[in-house]
C-alpha cells in the first residue's frame, strides 16, 4: 500500500515537473509578457488589489494603442504575499515563462530577496511602493519608482528642529516602513539634545493604550504616530481619543492618503503634520484615476499607488518597444529616461532611485490635509 | 529549470525541517509547535555572522547549530514539565516569545528591516553561487540528515522513544530516565533545524522575522502529518507535497482578479481532504 502511494505520489510529481518545465500556463503566441509582483492576499492586498488594476488599465490602454511593435502586452500577476520566499518562488516560476521584465509593489523585503535572482535569470525589476532605504543600489536591476522613506523621516526632524520641539513620542508598527520611518527620525536627530520615548506595537494589536498612556506620562511636544496600514492609524488615533490626548501630532504618508480618517478624527488631528508622497502632475494623475473609475466602478483606493503602477507598465512598455525584451535593454532604456507620467516626471538617479520622488509636508485643518507650500 | 531548482531546494530545506520534527512528534509523541524558533535562530546567527564578520558559512552554520541546541536545552527542561495539550501550548508560547525576539531586539537582528545581502556558502575557494550547486549542498545535508534520523530511529535510543510515546510512565517502570530521551531527542531535532535555517538564510540572502511565525510551525507540523508521522519517508513526501502544492496551483487558470484567493482557498480544501480520507498521513504509522 505504502510502495503504491508513494509511487503514484512520485509518478505525479515527474508529471507536473516535465509540465513546469514546459512552461504550459499562458499561450505565448504573440505576446509580450510583464511579470507583476504583487500582494494580492494578506494585509497589504488593500495596496496590491487596486495596484492589479492599475496594471491592468495601463495594459489594457497600450494595447489599444498598437501595444508593443505589433504584439499584446500581457501582465502577468503573482500575489508575493508580502513574503520573501514566496516573491523568490513566483519569481522564479515567472522566469521560467521566460519573463525577463517584471514590476513589483509593496514590502521591501520581497525585492531584496529576488534582487540577487535577477542577475541570475538576467531580468530587471521596477518597484512601486518599496521604501526602505536599504533598496537604494542593492542591484544594478532593480529600480524604484517611489520615495525613500527616509525623506518622510527627514521633513519630521527638520520640522521637530525648526520648531524646537525637545520631547517626541513615538507610536510605531513594528513593520520594515513604519518601524524605518520612525527610526530614521531618529537617526537625523542624533546628538540635537532631543529626548524619545518610542514605543511601538505589533500589527494586529488591537490595543495600544498602555503604550499611548506610557508616552502621555512622558509630556511630549509631538507624538509621532507611525503605522502601516490606515487600519492601525485608526486603531491608534480612537484610542488616542478615549484616553484624551492632546499633543501635537507628526502622521504617516498612509493617515494622510486617507480623508475618511482624517475627518473622522478632525478634533485630534487639528494642526497634525503629515508627509505624503506626492502626485506632481495632478491633472495626468487625474485622467488615470477617473479612467480607472470608469472602468471598475470605484475610486482607486491608492491614488498614488495606482498612478506610480500605471506609470511603470507605461515606462516598461515604452523600454521594450525601443530598446527590445531584454534586462540590458531596458536597464538602459530607464537610466536615460525622462517620462512624464501620471505621478509626475519620472527619471532615475545613478543608484536607481527616482529623482524627483519626493514627499511632501501636509497640515490637517478643518478635517483636510492640506499641503504645506514650501 | 531555474524554477525547478528553486522549487527542489525548498523543498530540501523543509525535508530537513520535516525530518527532525518528527523525530520529536512522530517518534517520541511530544506535540512541539516551535521548530520555526529553532529554524529562526540557526538563520539569524548565520546571517548575522556572515554579514558581520564574514565568516565561513560552515562554520557559522556550525556555530548556529550550538547556540540553538543550548537554547533548545533550555527551552526543552521547560517543557519537560509540560504533558499532551499543555506541551503544545507550552512549546507554542515558545515560538511566540523567540519570534517576538527576532522583531524586538533591534540592535542584533534589525527587526522588521530584516537582515539583507546574506552571501551564498564558500568551501575552499568554491562558491555555491550558482543555484545548481547550492542544490547539491542542500541535497548532501538532506543524505546527512536523512541517515542521521534512520540510525537514531532504527536504534536503541529509537526504540526507547517510541516506547516513551506510547506509554512513559511504564518505560520509566523500567529504569529509564524518560526526562533525558526526551530532551536529548528535543535538542537534536532543534539542531538539524538549525541546519534548514543557515541553508535558508544563505539561499535567499535576506530574512526577516515573518518568516519564522508560529504559522511556520503549524506549516512544518502539517509536512509531518500529511506525510506521516514517525516514517522517515513521510517528512520527505509531505514536503514535497505541501512545496509543490501552491507551485502547482499557481499553473491554474483563475481570472487574474481572483486567482491568488482562489489558489489560497484551493490549497485549504485539498488539505482538508487529505486528512478527512488520510488522516494518518501518506505513509504514516503514528497517528496522534
Amino acid at each position: 500500500m505504502n510502495k503504491k502511494i508513494i509511487w503514484t505520489i512520485v509518478g505525479v510529481i515527474v508529471v507536473i515537473l516535465i509540465i513546469v518545465a514546459f512552461g504550459v500556463s499562458r499561450s505565448n503566441a504573440g505576446t509580450v509578457k510583464v511579470g507583476a509582483l504583487f500582494p494580492l492576499t494578506g494585509g497589504l492586498a488593500i495596496y496590491g488589489e487596486p495596484a492589479q488594476k492599475a496594471a491592468q488599465l495601463a495594459m489594457q490602454d497600450i494595447n489599444a494603442s498598437g501595444g508593443i511593435n505589433g504584439k499584446q502586452l500581457d501582465v502577468v500577476f503573482q500575489d508575493h504575499r508580502c513574503d520573501p520566499k514566496t516573491a523568490v518562488s513566483a519569481f522564479e516560476q515567472l522566469s521560467a515563462q521566460g519573463i525577463k521584465v517584471f514590476t513589483s509593489v509593496a514590502c521591501s523585503g520581497t525585492v531584496l530577496s529576488v534582487a540577487p535572482e535577477l542577475v541570475t535569470n538576467q531580468a530587471i525589476l521596477l518597484g512601486t511602493t518599496v521604501t526602505t532605504p536599504k533598496i537604494t543600489g542593492v542591484s544594478p536591476y532593480v529600480f524604484r519608482n517611489w520615495a525613500s522613506d527616509s525623506q518622510e523621516s527627514k521633513l519630521f526632524a527638520d520640522q521637530i528642529t525648526a520648531n524646537g520641539y525637545k520631547k517626541v513620542g513615538e507610536i510605531y508598527e513594528v513593520t520594515d516602513y513604519a518601524q524605518g520611518v520612525a527610526m530614521n527620525m531618529q537617526g537625523f536627530l542624533k546628538n540635537s539634545g532631543v529626548t524619545f520615548d518610542a514605543e511601538s506595537f505589533a500589527t494586529g494589536a488591537t490595543d495600544v493604550r498602555t503604550q499611548l498612556t506610557k508616552i502621555q506620562s512622558f509630556k511630549p511636544d509631538v507624538i509621532l504616530v507611525s503605522v502601516q496600514t490606515v487600519s492601525s492609524g485608526e486603531m491608534v488615533l480612537t484610542q488616542m481619543e478615549q484616553l484624551g490626548i492632546k499633543a501635537k501630532l507628526f502622521i504617516t504618508d498612509n493617515i494622510v492618503a486617507s480623508p475618511q480618517t482624517v475627518s473622522a478624527h478632525k478634533g485630534l488631528l487639528e494642526g497634525a503634520v503629515g508627509a505624503e508622497y506626492v502626485l506632481q502632475s495632478p491633472d495626468k494623475a487625474s485622467n488615470v484615476l477617473n479612467e480607472y473609475k470608469a472602468k471598475y466602478g470605484t475610486d482607486c483606493t491608492q491614488p498614488t499607488v495606482c498612478t506610480g503602477v500605471y506609470d511603470a507598465v507605461q515606462m516598461l512598455a515604452k523600454a521594450i518597444q525601443s530598446n527590445g525584451y531584454s534586462a540590458d535593454g531596458v536597464k538602459q532604456y530607464l537610466s536615460t529616461i525622462s517620462y512624464d507620467g501620471s505621478s509626475g516626471l519620472i527619471q532615475f538617479d545613478q543608484n536607481n532611485d527616482r529623482k524627483n520622488a519626493n514627499y511632501s509636508l501636509f497640515m490637517v485643518k478643518n478635517g483636510q490635509a492640506e499641503a504645506v507650500p514650501q | 529549470m531555474e524554477y525547478l531548482i528553486h522549487i527542489a531546494i525548498l523543498i530540501s530545506i523543509y525535508t530537513i525541517l520535516g525530518l527532525s520534527l518528527n523525530l520529536v512528534v512522530g517518534y517520541t509523541g511530544l506535540l512541539s509547535v516551535t521548530q520555526a524558533a529553532f529554524y529562526g535562530i540557526g538563520a539569524y546567527v548565520t546571517a548575522i555572522l556572515l554579514t558581520s564578520t564574514g565568516m565561513n558559512f560552515f562554520l557559522a552554520m556550525l556555530i548556529g547549530m550550538i547556540i540553538t541546541g543550548i537554547v533548545a536545552l533550555a527551552i526543552g527542561f521547560v517543557l519537560s514539565k509540560f504533558k499532551d495539550d499543555y506541551y503544545a501550548l507550552g512549546s507554542f508560547g515558545f515560538n511566540v516569545i523567540i519570534y517576538s525576539i527576532f522583531l524586538n531586539w533591534q540592535s542584533l537582528t534589525q527587526g522588521p528591516l530584516g537582515i539583507p545581502g546574506i552571501p551564498r556558502p564558500t568551501l575552499f575557494g568554491f562558491t555555491f553561487s550558482e543555484n545548481a550547486w547550492f542544490l547539491l549542498l542542500s541535497v548532501v545535508c538532506v543524505a546527512i540528515i536523512y541517515f542521521i534520523c534512520h540510525y537514531i530511529t532504527r536504534s536503541s535510543f529509537g526504540r526507547v522513544l517510541k516506547a516513551v510515546r506510547e506509554d512513559d510512565e511504564v518505560i520509566a517502570v523500567f529504569g529509564y530516565r524518560t526526562l533525558w530521551y526526551k530532551l536529548a531527542i528535543f535538542v537534536i531535532s532543534a539542531v538539524m533545524a538549525a541546519v534548514a535555517g543557515s541553508l535558508f538564510a544563505s539561499y535567499i540572502t535576506f530574512i526577516d522575522p515573518s518568516s519564522f511565525t508560529l504559522m511556520e510551525s503549524i506549516f512544518i507540523l502539517a509536512i509531518i502529518i500529511l506525510g506521516g508521522l514517525a516514517n522517515n519517508k513521510g517528512a520527505v513526501i509531505g514536503a514535497a507535497c505541501l512545496i509543490l502544492l501552491p507551485e502547482i496551483l499557481r499553473f491554474v487558470g483563475f481570472p487574474d482578479e481572483i486567482a491568488a484567493q482562489m489558489r489560497q482557498v484551493v490549497y485549504g480544501v485539498i488539505l482538508i481532504l487529505l486528512m478527512l480520507y488520510r488522516p494518518q498521513g501518506l505513509v504514516g504509522e503514528y497517528r496522534l
